[in-house]
C-alpha cells in the first residue's frame, strides 16, 4: 500500500488510476484504520479478525452488529476494552431515533446486550435484563452502557468457566453430575460471596475455600453422603444455578 | 480470571514481528492485488464487497482455488487449504478405490493450481514407493497423506534430509565407529550395518533434527509426534520416517485440516456427489460443499499406536533390502486402499 509513486513509468496512469481509485472507494482508508486496529488489539486469529472486520463494514449489516463487532475486538480484561467500548458507543449515538432525536435508547442497548450473550442460556439472560430494567424509550447514557457491556462480557466468561466445572464434575463423561456435587460447589462459592467486603478475615477463609484444597474437602464430604441418594443434573442446569449466584451479586443500577 | 491464551506473548512482541508471524501482510497486499485485477474484468465491482468476500472465505479456508503455486506456497494456512481443498474435490477417487500412477495424480493437481510444479508430487511419489518402483500405482489415502506431510513441512523435511545425509557420513567414516544399539536387533543391525540402506540411530537421528522445531521460519511437526516415531523404533531410514510422518494421526490432527485416515473417505452420499466438474464457458469449474465442520477428531488408542509399529515394519524392510521385501512394500502401497475402503471388489477389480 505504501509503494512509491514511479514518474515517468510508462504505466503511470494505470498506476495513478488505480491509487485513485483505491482512494475514492474508501479502500485505503478502511486498510489503514484496519492494520491499526489489528496492531492494537493483537487478535488471537488475524485472519478471522479481518474477516469480521469486512463483514461489518459491508453497508448492509446494522449498527448493532458493527457495535458487537468492536467489542469482540479484544477481550474485556485488556486495557484497550475501555477505548473499543467507548468507540463502540459513539458509533451507536449516531442512530437517529426521530429528525431531531438521535442517541443510544433502550432498543439498541437491549439488542447489542443480546448480541453479545448469544451463548448465554436465554432463562438467565431474561433475569439479567430485568436487573438492567431498561425501558425501550429510555436514553442510556455511557456509564451505564459501560458497565452493562461489561456484565454481559464477565458473563460470558463466567459461563464459559462454568461448564469447565462441570465437565470436571461429571466424572463419568455421561452428561450429567451427581446433583450432590454440583450443589457442593454452589454452597461453597455462594458461602464465599456471601462475605463481607470489610471483613479481611472473612475474604481470606472464602479465598481458601474456593481454593483447591477447600473445594477438594467440601466434594469429599459430598461424595461420602451422597451414596444413598444420588440425583443426577444436566449442565444446563448446573449452569442456571451458577449464573443466579452471578447475578445475586449484579446491582441494579437505577 | 483463568481464561486460557496460550499466545499471551503476542501482545509483547513488536507489531512487525507479530504481523509476519500471521501473514497480515501477506493478505492485505494480495486483497488489494486481486481486486485490482478483478476490476479490470469488472469495473462496476464493489470493493467492500468483495473484501468481504475474500477474507470470508480466506477464513474458512476456501481461497486457493485456481490460484497461483507462489501464492499457495506462500503460507501454512494456504498449504493446508490447498490439501483439504483437494480432498474435498477428489475423494471420490479414494471411495471407488481407483489407484493411480503419480503423473495421473499430478494432472488432477494441476486442475486446482495449473502452475504447480511436478517435483513436489514426485517427492510424495518417492516417500511411498522405493525409487525403481516410481511408476507403480497409488492409492488416494496413501498419496493425500503423503502428499500433506511433503507440501505442508517442505522445507522440514529439505532440511531433514540434510541432517540424515550427514549422519549417515559420520556413521561410515572410519573414525567415527558405528554406535550398536543394544537389544534383540543387536546382530541383526550389526550384519547390516555396513549397508546404506539400513538408516541411522533413531535416537541420534531425533537429537539432530529435535532443534529444527518450533522455528518461526517454517512449519515443523510437534516434537511429540516426532517423539511418537522415533523413541520407539532402534534406527530408521530417511523414507521409513517420511513414511511414519504420513501415517501419524497426531501429525494429522495438527495440520487439522483431514480426517483421520479411518474417516477420510466417509461422508454423506450428497457431500461426495456434489463435487462435480464441468466444463462452463471454456474455464473448468469445480463446485464443492462449503463444509463448516471441522475434522473429525476421534482417536482411537490401537491407531495411535500404528505409527510407531509402522515404522518398526519400515526399518525392518529397508534393513533388508532383500528384492522379497521390496516388493512386498510395492504390493502393501496397492494393498491398503482394500484395507479402508469396505468395498474390496472394486480395488481388486482395478488391480
Amino acid at each position: 500500500m505504501a509503494e512509491k509513486r514511479k514518474p515517468n513509468a510508462a504505466d503511470d496512469i494505470q498506476k495513478e488510476t488505480e491509487r485513485q481509485f483505491l482512494e475514492r472507494s474508501g479502500v485505503a482508508a478502511l486498510y489503514k484504520d484496519v492494520l491499526e486496529k489489528i496492531i492494537a488489539n493483537r487478535p488471537e486469529d488475524p485472519v478471522a479478525f479481518l474477516a469480521d472486520y469486512f463483514d461489518s463494514v459491508e453497508e448492509n449489516t446494522s449498527l448493532i452488529q458493527r457495535a458487537e463487532q468492536i467489542m469482540k475486538m479484544t477481550h474485556h480484561s485488556r486495557p484497550l476494552f475501555q477505548t473499543n467500548v467507548r468507540m463502540a458507543y459513539d458509533l451507536l449515538k449516531k442512530n437517529k431515533a426521530s429528525k431531531k432525536l438521535s442517541g443510544v435508547n433502550g432498543t439498541m442497548f437491549t439488542q447489542l446486550l443480546k448480541a453479545l450473550c448469544r451463548d448465554i442460556p436465554s432463562v438467565v439472560m431474561q433475569k439479567l435484563m430485568q436487573k438492567f430494567e431498561c425501558h425501550s424509550h429510555e436514553a442510556i447514557p455511557f456509564d451505564v452502557f459501560r458497565s452493562g457491556v461489561f456484565t454481559c462480557c464477565v458473563l460470558q466468561d463466567y459461563v464459559k468457566l462454568s461448564e469447565q466445572l462441570f465437565g470436571s464434575l461429571d466424572l463419568q463423561k455421561t452428561g450429567k453430575a451427581n446433583k450432590a456435587l454440583c450443589d457442593a460447589v454452589l454452597e461453597q462459592l455462594n458461602t464465599a460471596l456471601g462475605s463481607n467486603r470489610n471483613d479481611t478475615k472473612r475474604i481470606l477463609e472464602s479465598g481458601y475455600n474456593l481454593g483447591v484444597d477447600g473445594l477438594y474437602m467440601a466434594l469429599d464430604t459430598a461424595m461420602g453422603r451422597s451414596h444413598k441418594n444420588s440425583s443426577l443434573q444436566t449442565c444446563d442446569q448446573f449452569l442456571v444455578e451458577m449464573c443466579e449466584t452471578f447475578l445475586s451479586k449484579v446491582s441494579v443500577i437505577k | 480470571m483463568s481464561m486460557s491464551f496460550s499466545g499471551e506473548d503476542r501482545f509483547s512482541m513488536t507489531a512487525e514481528r507479530y504481523l509476519g508471524k500471521h501473514n497480515v501482510l501477506v493478505y492485505l497486499e494480495d486483497s488489494i492485488a486481486q481486486l485490482l485485477e478483478h476490476r479490470e474484468e469488472n469495473p462496476k465491482l464493489n470493493p467492500i464487497k468483495f473484501l468481504s468476500e475474500y477474507f470470508d472465505s480466506l477464513r474458512d479456508g476456501n481461497h486457493t482455488m485456481f490460484r497461483e503455486y507462489a501464492f499457495i506456497k506462500v503460507t501454512p494456512h494456504n498449504r493446508a487449504s490447498f490439501i483439504r481443498l483437494f480432498w474435498k474435490c477428489f475423494r471420490q477417487i479414494g471411495r471407488k478405490g481407483d489407484l493411480l500412477s503419480i503423473q495421473e495424480y499430478h494432472s488432477l493437481v494441476t486442475l486446482l493450481c495449473p502452475d504447480f510444479p511436478y517435483s513436489t508430487v514426485q517427492k510424495t511419489a518417492r516417500i511411498i514407493l522405493l525409487d525403481d518402483a516410481l511408476d507403480c500405482l497409488i492409492s488416494f489415502s496413501d498419496f493425500i497423506f503423503a502428499f500433506q506431510i511433503q507440501f505442508y513441512f517442505e522445507e522440514f523435511l529439505d532440511k531433514c534430509y540434510e541432517i540424515y545425509q550427514s549422519l549417515l557420513q559420520t556413521a561410515h567414516s572410519p573414525r567415527n565407529p558405528v554406535v550398536v544399539p543394544s537389544g534383540a536387533e543387536e546382530t541383526r543391525i550389526h550384519q547390516n550395518s555396513h549397508n546404506p540402506s539400513d538408516g541411522v540411530d533413531a535416537m541420534q537421528y531425533f537429537r539432530a533434527i529435535y532443534p529444527l522445531c518450533d522455528r518461526s521460519t517454517f512449519s515443523t511437526p510437534p516434537a511429540d509426534g516426532l517423539k511418537e516415531i522415533l523413541f520407539n523404533v532402534p534406527r530408521v531410514s530417511f523414507y521409513g520416517f517420511l513414511m511414519a510422518l504420513a501415517k501419524s494421526e497426531s501429525i494429522n490432527e495438527s495440520i487439522g485440516r483431514l480426517p483421520a485416515k479411518a474417516e477420510l473417505l466417509d461422508g454423506s452420499d450428497s457431500e461426495l456427489t456434489s463435487p462435480i466438474i464441468r466444463m462452463k464457458g471454456g474455464k473448468l469449474r469445480l463446485e464443492h460443499p462449503v463444509n463448516h465442520n471441522g475434522p473429525a477428531v476421534n482417536q482411537t488408542g490401537a491407531q495411535s499406536a500404528s505409527p510407531s509399529s509402522a515404522a518398526g515394519g519400515e526399518n525392518k524392510h529397508t534393513g533388508k533390502g532383500s528384492l522379497s521385501q521390496r516388493s512386498r512394500r510395492k504390493k502393501e502401497s496397492s494393498d491398503e486402499s482394500s484395507d479402508e475402503s469396505d468395498d474390496d471388489d472394486t480395488s481388486s477389480d482395478t488391480n
